[in-house]
């Protein structure tokens, strides 16, 4: 279709350039067209509710005129005419092309329309009498229409130029993505060298700018499913999106904001691209991903943005085990957005990985379209699926996943996340953050243990004595805790005040007295058999009425492991019984045992996978190389052992011998 | 799979069908995101004045869907992430409010109370009363391992059934808990329950857990 449609482009553009010679239209003009006997050519007819244009073709002397289509956006407007042909309240619109045998030519509407000065144009039927030839219009404005007109002509006929040009590489688009299409059954290492051209080929375009004729062509995305076109959907979405963003001071226009025209086309994508074609434009896809997490918070609609951040990031890597820069952005927006089940989909996830580079510079890329046993071989640093991961994104990923368990009051998995903070590897200064995560772990420690929680073993000790020094309040907190008196906590809580309430930790402290009493009586339990519920208010401090149904509730909430036995008469105290007697519920506790172990092991079966290609990827890795080397040689020069590897192990380890 | 517009018909129809307490969930989640466009007016032209009925309808459903799926945390978020001025003008979100506060303090008197007594709105009674037997079985597990002997009377406010005749040891009310398998002292006047286990990977909707409670059979009294 596209090159019929290119030989008439020449044809029009043939007919168009004669627009300079001023001597004709001047010509034309003074006889007011009487003489003028043209083969009329109707070019272009479009309507403004429609996408395309039917053009329709008159026969001319010389050449058939087959007319070509052309959306109406991309139509110049005429000058001195309202800049508003998209929202032009004519319903239809057209245009005819009247080409003389001579030179000169006519442009002339049959229909009303805001795109084109009435002044200059009448119906066909008034052509012998056309309105605009008013006797009285003075040479000035005849000169300035005529400018007009041929301004106005050569913008159309620059929009006919581009759009041929346009149906061309669409073309080209749609036989490269069919191309891609047909290479399903093809082996993975083929499968990946079209996907890679194919990516190459919409770079290519994108630095020539040759997608930018697509800029502003909705229907272009119509053409393409993301599930399958993944990849120039991608691309040319990318493309539109950078256009409005230039158009618009606003970096993030209504279109780009939800329910904007290009945020349904991005949720769109996002939510059902084909993982095995994008893992080959990362980057593009980060950028999109960024893009709807950022729009979504300017619009102060997080969760919007959480959920399809979510949802692409499962989508590109179910097992969310190589840690990127979208990791941080989705926990970010289910903090602001209050949706924190939203991140767990990802959050319950084991990260085992950075994205890495593979292998040397020198050394084939690796086929990413094959089946791999962990993403860490997709999900690469040249991928740029992450945009640059700092010591600060790491820290703060796992502080903010720590406030979203503790938002849902999974103490456990909280204290892990901080956990993984404070211990965090450190030679010289301490990062705030980590300052920050150590308070929080105080307080997660006295609800989820009751007491202070040393920080992990493998903290480094001067790093613990920065903590003790900088979270000084939390410590004593802990400590007045620990020792089970509650008016002292209470006056500890109140004397601080302004150090959680400046460290946004209120609500966490005030748990902390709520869960006073809870941790006491499970304290009791390591003294006592049994207590009546009588004794009991005098060891809690509190009243008698308070107690009994506290007790309940936090036997019946699992948080305390006891029984109640309530006797027949209701004066007679009821006893709480810490050793249970009960089977069932022990059965019962077996029973969560064993879920607890097959969680467990589904989780070593994944460690064991991640662990394998850590190992592959590490045996690969210059430093390992290098050291490998260095044993062979030292091997080879004391001829003891021949076995490279394992002689450069041994090597360290002798050495640490000898020294100690 | 397109999801159809959020209308009142929809969340109806959704709202009154027997599914599975995960599925409502799930469904109720996607539709979030368009509540979340209405309430900000970024639904389009077609946002009219029903909007405050539509969100109503939905947060509540909501709300008691993430109870009945036992999301208590997760509810009071979302309880946070409802528009201000629709939370604290709306008798149907105020009566969640109350719920919400009822449930988190383990009060199951008022939870009863809460359920039965304030008005809920016609379409959200399906959910309301499927809540409801829901929590009841919750209740019921819990006491069978939190309690080796029990006064009928304590039992019946935990579990919803009438006091007054459970302290005139009406024989409906001790027959419905010795049908658990629970026994009846006549001479301490105590019952002895029988813990019920439920496998952590099964939710509560095991079968063995329904027959037992619909033994139960006088919730309301």
């Amino acid at each position: 279709m596209h090159h019929g449609a290119t030989s008439k482009l020449y044809c029009v553009r043939h007919c168009l350039r004669l627009r300079g010679d001023e001597r004709q239209v001047m010509r034309y003009e003074r006889h007011q067209m009487l003489r003028i006997r043209s083969m009329t050519c109707q070019i272009i007819s479009y309507n403004l509710s429609g996408r395309n244009v039917v053009g329709q073709g008159k026969r001319d002397e010389s050449k058939v005129w087959r007319g070509v289509s052309i959306p109406l956006s991309d139509l110049p407007t005429f000058p001195g005419s309202p800049n508003n042909h998209h929202n032009s309240p004519t319903s239809h619109f057209s245009t005819n092309i009247h080409i003389p045998t001579t030179v000169g030519f006519l442009l002339q509407t049959s229909y009303q329309t805001s795109l084109l000065p009435p002044l200059l144009f009448s119906s066909s039927s008034n052509l012998e009498s056309p309105s605009y030839c008013n006797p009285d219009t003075t040479k000035a404005k005849e000169s300035r229409n005529r400018t007009h007109l041929c301004a106005f002509v050569a913008k159309l006929s620059c929009a006919l130029l581009s759009y041929l040009a346009r149906m061309t590489l669409l073309s080209d688009i749609i036989s490269a993505s069919a191309h891609l299409h047909s290479s399903n059954h093809l082996p993975s290492d083929e499968y990946d060298r079209r996907i890679r051209e194919l990516v190459e080929y919409f770079r290519r375009l994108q630095t020539t700018k040759a997608l930018e004729s697509f800029a502003n062509d909705e229907s272009f995305l119509d053409r393409f499913d993301p599930a399958i076109d993944s990849i120039p959907f991608l691309f040319v979405l990318r493309v539109q999106i950078q256009k409005v963003q230039e158009l618009n001071a606003d970096l993030y226009p209504a279109d780009i904001r939800p329910s904007g025209k290009l945020w349904t086309r991005a949720a769109h994508f996002l939510t059902s691209f084909d993982g095995v074609q994008v893992r080959y434009a990362g980057r593009e896809w980060r950028l999109l991903v960024e893009l709807v997490g950022q729009a979504s918070q300017a619009a102060s609609t997080p969760l919007l943005g959480a959920t399809l951040v979510k949802d692409a990031m499962l989508r590109l890597d179910p097992s969310c085990a190589v840690f990127t820069s979208t990791h941080l952005l989705l926990v970010r927006l289910c903090l602001q957005a209050k949706a924190y089940s939203c991140a767990l989909p990802v959050l319950n996830k084991r990260i085992c990985h950075f994205p890495i580079s593979l292998g040397r510079p020198s050394s084939e890329p690796s086929v990413l379209c094959a089946d791999h046993g962990s993403s860490v071989s997709f999900m690469t640093e040249a991928s740029e699926v992450s945009s640059k991961i700092s010591y600060r994104d790491y820290l703060q990923y796992f502080l903010y996943g720590g406030m979203v368990y503790m938002a849902l009051k999974e103490w456990r998995k909280a204290l892990h996340f901080l956990g993984i903070v404070i211990s965090m590897p450190s030679t010289s200064s301490v990062s705030l953050i980590m300052v920050e995560a150590y308070k929080k772990w105080v307080l997660v420690g006295l609800l989820e243990k009751g007491k202070l929680c040393p920080p992990p073993s493998m903290t480094t000790p001067h790093v613990v004595k920065v903590y003790q020094s900088l979270a000084r309040p939390y410590i004593i907190l802990a400590h007045t805790f620990e020792r089970g008196d509650l008016k002292k906590l209470n006056a500890e809580i109140d004397a601080a005040m302004g150090v959680w309430s400046a460290d946004k930790n209120l609500g966490l402290v005030a748990q902390v007295v709520a869960v006073f009493f809870s941790q006491t009586v499970i304290k009791l339990g390591k003294t006592f058999a049994a207590l009546t519920m009588a004794d009991l208010p005098k060891q809690v401090s509190l009243c008698a009425e308070v107690t009994g149904p506290a007790v309940s509730s936090l036997i019946m909430s699992r948080a305390l492991n006891a029984t109640l036995v309530q006797t027949k008469d209701h004066a007679e105290s009821s006893m709480l019984r810490f050793s249970s007697i009960h089977s069932l519920p022990r059965l019962s506790h077996e029973l969560d045992l064993q879920s607890q172990l097959k969680q467990e092991m589904k989780l070593m079966e994944t460690l064991v996978i991640n662990l394998g290609e850590t190992n592959n990827n590490l045996g690969l890795s210059d430093e390992y190389v290098d050291t490998l080397h260095k044993g062979q040689v030292w091997s080879g020069s004391s001829e003891v052992n021949p076995t490279g590897g394992e002689t450069g192990l041994e090597m360290d380890e002798d050495l640490m011998g000898d020294m100690s | 799979m397109e999801l159809p517009p959020l209308t009142m018909e929809q969340l109806s129809q959704l709202v009154a069908s027997n599914a599975p307490p995960s599925q409502l969930f799930e469904a109720l989640s996607r539709y979030e995101l368009q509540a979340c466009l209405i309430s900000t007016g970024s639904n389009g032209p077609n946002a009219g004045g029903d909007d405050s009925t539509l969100l109503s309808m939905f947060y509540s459903s909501f709300f008691l869907v993430h109870l009945l799926t036992d999301q208590v945390s997760e509810a009071r978020a979302l309880t946070k992430r409802i528009p201000e001025a629709l939370l604290q003008y709306d008798p149907s979100l105020q009566n969640c409010l109350t719920l919400l506060r009822a449930v988190w303090q383990t009060q199951h008197a008022q939870v009863y109370q809460v359920l039965r007594g304030l008005p809920w709105p016609d379409a959200l009674q399906p959910l309301v009363r499927r809540y409801e037997s829901f929590f009841q079985d919750k209740t019921l597990i819990a006491v069978s391992r939190s309690y080796e002997a029990i006064r009928l009377a304590t039992a019946a406010i935990h579990l919803g059934l009438d006091e007054q005749l459970a302290e005139k040891e009406d024989p409906n009310i001790i027959s419905n808990f010795t049908k658990c398998g629970w026994s009846w002292d006549s001479e301490s006047k105590l019952l002895h329950p029988k813990p019920i286990m439920v496998s952590p990977t099964e939710p509560q909707s095991s079968n063995g857990i329904r027959k037992a409670m619909a033994m139960l059979g006088t919730r309301t009294c």
